[in-house]
């Protein structure tokens, strides 16, 4: 836009600046309460540490569990993201490329209407009845389930957009469905791989009512429990607590730092969701 | 190879492809849905068969002031996020909208809470609300605001505006992202022309850009909607939904009710009405929102 600004300026870049710090300034505050020993968190919470202290840290992540939990959810996490992806991607493609069956996307489309919480309890039953209870692989499954359908619904529109001309050379070259989706249809379609991706593993990254339901094995639990876990241990240690909470939050921001234009389309994606 | 074998092939392939996706999805999302209507309708509790017993869950909840104290919490965070997240986001979607410095800084800034986990930001914002160690408290007295001291987390006529900010103050920058990406959408030549004719900012905000982005901003109030009415984790890290339940949130009573309580049907109750209002009220939304258009 060139329309010169007629804003007063100097208000705008107050309200600007205002809502930066509001924004920032509960992170900053977790930060250096985590340097912090956990008497001069509680005696002076508004002061700056003195010095960088990392034995909170040390406290979280051995203590506290926090390590394990740290690569569970690593774990997890990227095993559901290469799941959804190649699954959502193998659908959307059958979908779309090999039979034009809209009735079929409109199916996996209903699930973008259907809150994650109304179906808490049969999807804890179902996989409890399965055996999948307490297990690994029964919470990455429900991950891969619960982001299915923004997924397909994503990749399939991406899927359209690509001409129909390649397809009809393929076929006529003589090379396999399966071929024609490894070799041209998923290349074309990376950048919508790449959105719901970053969606996916931003969502099982934050995840943590189906992990509190699915998984109770100390071994096996996620990050989001793990600093929930650590609230009640250390009733009393706030420096530990923020400590667990920076472990628990870096990643993320660390993520978006490096792909957040990603980030952004994929959670402007998202919002077709209710 | 024949026309018929080449259809079959096609059809065969098609089948094959959409397979684990399928499967994945009918068991845990769409055969889900089901269940949850025919547990809402039975009393189990977890062992034995369930028995259908009717609308007697429904009857139950409708008649309990529990079930509409927690309504009202509820519906309190979604009006808290309707009033403050949405014009918040709006209003700094259009100054950064707006040929604005450091414009990716300031979005950067933004959107981070949106990135973090929610379950998390209840926990900060629960230290942050503490009444003996919390800085908030702290900061009154640093101001000479003591008076102002509560016990925030404990005092059951405070704790429930307290557990519905952290939803406001992570959400404005998804709220900002979405209408910005509508602000976008307008044509610069409109703004331009009006500017020669003498509008200024503010006339230009109400009388084009947000009408002309008002679809955005719809996306913004449902996804608000849904949002609050499945809101679990910061009334849960914050304050387990007490004292009582005096902040307690939908999505945490049918926890507490399936999972502690064992009582999966009337937990599944719960859930559809989640379902149902979220689906209700959109509607309702939506209505109103396109009749104003």
């Amino acid at each position: 836009m060139k329309s010169k600004v007629k804003l007063p300026t100097v208000f705008k870049y107050i309200v600007l600046c205002f809502w930066a710090v509001i924004d920032i300034y509960p992170l900053f505050w977790v930060l250096m309460s985590s340097f912090k020993d956990k008497i001069s968190v509680v005696a002076r919470p508004l002061a700056l540490p003195t010095s960088l202290r990392f034995e909170s840290y040390a406290e979280a992540w051995v203590d506290g569990n926090i390590g394990n939990n740290f690569f569970n959810t690593i774990f997890y996490s990227v095993c559901a993201v290469i799941l959804i992806a190649l699954l959502s991607a193998m659908a959307a493609y059958a979908l779309t490329r090999i039979v034009d069956m809209k009735l079929g996307i409109g199916y996996f489309t209903l699930g973008i209407m259907i809150p994650v919480h109304g179906i808490l309890i049969p999807c804890f039953i179902i996989m409890k009845s399965l055996g999948f209870y307490n297990t690994r692989l029964g919470f990455i499954i429900l991950m891969v389930a619960a982001n299915m359908s923004l997924s397909v619904f994503v990749l399939s529109s991406f899927m359209k957009s690509i001409p129909r001309e390649m397809d009809e050379a393929a076929i006529i070259d003589g090379c396999s469905y399966p071929r024609m989706f490894g070799n041209i249809i998923l290349p074309l379609a990376k950048p919508g791989v790449a959105t719901i991706c970053t969606l996916a593993f931003l969502n099982c990254w934050n995840e943590y009512l189906y992990a509190y339901i699915m998984l109770q094995r100390e071994d096996i639990r996620v990050i989001t429990q793990g600093i929930f876990a650590l609230q009640g241990r250390y009733a009393t240690n706030y420096s530990a607590l923020c400590a667990g909470l920076v472990i628990s939050i870096l990643p993320m921001m660390l993520f978006f730092i490096l792909f957040q234009e990603q980030v952004i389309k994929g959670m402007a994606a998202g919002a077709v969701k209710g | 190879m024949g026309l018929k074998a080449m259809d079959r092939k096609r059809y065969v392939n098609a089948a094959l492809f959409t397979f684990p996706a399928f499967i994945l999805f009918t068991v845990l999302v769409i055969i889900p849905v089901f269940f949850s209507v025919f547990y809402s309708l039975t009393s189990w509790k977890g062992i034995g068969d369930p028995v259908l017993e009717g609308l007697d869950n429904y009857i139950t909840l409708f008649k309990s002031d529990t079930y509409w104290q927690i309504m009202m919490n509820t519906i309190r965070m979604l009006l808290a996020s309707f009033f403050f997240q949405v014009p918040m986001g709006i209003v700094l979607a259009y100054l950064l909208y707006r040929k604005t410095r450091c414009y990716k800084v300031f979005r950067f800034i933004y959107f981070l809470p949106v990135v973090i986990a929610p379950i998390a930001i209840g926990i900060i914002f629960s230290i942050l609300f503490n009444s003996d160690i919390g800085p908030i408290n702290k900061l009154l007295d640093v101001i000479h605001l003591g008076a102002l001291k509560r016990n925030w987390l404990s005092d059951v006529n405070v704790v429930v505006n307290i557990v519905v900010l952290p939803q406001v103050w992570q959400y404005v920058g998804y709220t900002l992202v979405i209408v910005f990406a509508g602000m976008q959408a307008i044509d610069d030549e409109i703004l331009e022309s009006a500017e020669i004719d003498g509008a200024n900012a503010l006339q230009m905000f109400f009388k084009i850009v947000i009408p002309m982005s008002w679809d955005s901003i719809v996306v913004a109030f449902v996804l608000i909607i849904s949002g609050s009415l499945k809101s679990f984790d910061y009334s849960w890290a914050m304050t387990k939904g007490g004292p009582g339940n005096a902040s307690a949130m939908l999505a945490v009573y049918m926890y507490k009710t399936a999972f502690v309580n064992n009582n999966f049907g009337r937990g599944s109750a719960i859930s559809m009405t989640i379902m149902l209002f979220s689906a209700l009220f959109t509607y309702v939304f939506k209505r109103i929102a396109n009749r104003n258009d």
